[in-house]
């Protein structure tokens, strides 16, 4: 299948960094519709530090569709790929159901369509697939965007170790 | 409540997602309070984000079914997200605290629900989920 973003495209988009940035690929996306991204599992992956090699966890697989879901909004509204100044942040998961799980050497295929666009919020849904074996099916993701100065205060507050009230998404 | 011991996770978890959990029985409901408390060296937290750690969404279910998990003494995995809410964001240094409670059955099944709180009172999410015993 051709390659529409590669990793490198992702990473340029994409807020979340390294070990978290979970889309490998993106091989099919038609803006403001639907996306298929597409993530290697890996036993080189931090979740499997401890050496056991069990299935892949269901948070860090939907995040993995989050994410990629992510992409095909982020590339709908046009953004320039200046990823250090915005957060991307879940905001609910409805009606989602897990039906299989992922190994080492398996690659997970995120088929994911925008249900809705309400200013920052974004409504997505698809499914999780390892080649013709579905995973998952999520009904409804909700994920906002915010850019990374509504949690400045919060951030000069980290580096102090001191606490103020910042505003909260 | 009885305290239970935390060790390490079972099975491939992307960090230790509870340092404490406490858990007591009334009827036929588990009760289970946990808390983790939120550290910028955690797996994967580095990129998320880049110099601005916020506990991921995702891992707030991946704390709460560590949580039952060791309450129930064995493996769980998460079968269904019926509702999962995230209200507001944690950030390093905050303790997230999780109230649930755990019914049993049908069979394998555990139906869970759970309110998250950050450490200044506010609450951080609420959680209807199935999970199912190893």
């Amino acid at each position: 299948m051709p390659t529409v973003l590669d990793h490198a495209a992702i990473r340029s988009l994409l807020p979340q960094g390294h070990p978290i940035a979970l889309v490998d690929r993106v091989i099919a996306l038609d803006p403001g519709v639907s996306i298929v991204g597409l993530k290697a599992v890996t036993g080189s992956e931090p979740c499997y530090r401890s050496g056991d090699a069990g299935a892949y966890p269901v948070s860090l697989m939907l995040e993995s569709f989050g994410q990629t879901a992510a992409i095909l909004w982020l590339v709908s509204l046009g953004s320039s790929p200046v990823r250090d100044d915005r957060v991307l942040m879940l905001t609910a998961i409805r009606d989602c159901t897990i039906e299989g799980r992922a190994l080492p050497g398996d690659v997970l295929r995120h088929e994911a369509r925008l249900d809705q666009v309400i200013g920052d919020n974004v409504f997505v849904a698809g499914e999780i697939l390892v080649d013709d074996r579905r995973l998952a099916t999520v009904g409804s993701m909700m994920a906002v965007m915010r850019p990374r100065t509504v949690f400045s205060e919060r951030a000069d507050a980290q580096d102090t170790g001191s606490r103020s009230e910042g505003e909260t998404p | 409540m009885r305290s239970v011991d935390v060790g390490d996770p079972p099975f491939a978890a992307p960090l230790l997602g509870v340092d404490e959990v406490r858990v007591a029985r009334t009827g036929d409901l588990l009760v289970v309070h946990a808390s983790k408390r939120i550290r910028a060296g955690d797996p994967y937290l580095e990129g998320h984000f880049p110099s601005l750690v916020i506990y991921p969404g995702v891992f707030i279910v991946e704390t709460l079914r560590q949580a039952v998990a060791l309450a129930v003494g064995g493996p769980a995995e998460v079968t269904r997200l019926r509702s999962v809410r995230f209200l507001a964001p944690l950030f390093e240094h905050d303790t997230l605290r999780l109230e649930a409670t755990v019914r049993s059955g049908p069979g394998r099944a555990l139906a869970v629900e759970a309110r998250s709180f950050r450490g200044d009172g506010r609450e951080a999410a609420r959680l209807r989920l199935e999970l199912e015993r190893g």
